[in-house]
């Protein structure tokens, strides 16, 4: 997570999961227990899915289970007039978006430097 | 249609209308419509508010302000 990519000056940086606020600060601790780093963007919380289901991106997988809602691993650039930019829809849960891409994507978008 | 069936479908519109209300003060409100395939380059993003980890209330509309957004979408902490 924390390696993701990390929040700059030049774009802001969320991270979304369907737990709640105290989860999410549980999960920043574990994160950062390890002295490597913490996690210096804000974890939202999207207890109902409402917005991972307005993204189209939840995992059948989990409906109907305790862990229904849970979205496949995505990352999203919205620009700064609020449309998608870029997007990366993982459909294996075991594979992630990861840091390199996002950072590549940014600068192919002029986004960053 | 009957009266009953009627009436059965304007309680149930009126029924979606007030949960959308109760909702739009979490999370974004009636932009915030579910849909079947991923929302894809070139689309607008959905604006919501959320809680974050420390409890502040984020917005996208007003935290983007004049700079791109990355968002993380993933699996939680389990």
């Amino acid at each position: 997570m924390r390696y993701l990519i990390k929040a700059d000056e030049q774009v802001n940086v969320y991270a979304i999961s369907v737990d709640n606020p105290e989860q999410s600060r549980e999960f920043a601790e574990k994160i950062s227990a390890d002295g490597k780093g913490s996690i210096n963007y804000p974890i939202l919380s999207d207890p109902g899915h409402r917005l991972i289901d307005a993204f189209g991106i939840r995992d059948p997988d989990y409906n109907g289970q305790k862990f229904e809602g849970i979205p496949h691993p995505s990352v999203y650039i919205i620009d700064k007039d609020g449309r998608v930019a870029w997007a990366r829809v993982e459909k294996d849960y075991k594979e992630r978006p990861i840091n390199d891409e996002v950072r590549a994507a940014l600068k192919s978008l002029k986004m960053i430097n | 249609m009957n009266i009953k069936s009627a009436a059965a479908i304007a309680f149930l519109l009126l029924t979606i209308s007030c949960g959308t209300k109760l909702n739009s003060n979490l999370a974004g409100g009636d932009q915030l419509k579910p849909r079947d395939t991923a929302l894809e380059v070139g689309e607008p993003a959905p604006d919501f508010t959320l809680e974050s980890h420390h409890n502040q209330k984020i917005t996208l509309s007003s935290a983007r302000g004049s700079k791109p957004t990355v968002l993380v979408f993933y699996r939680g902490n389990w």
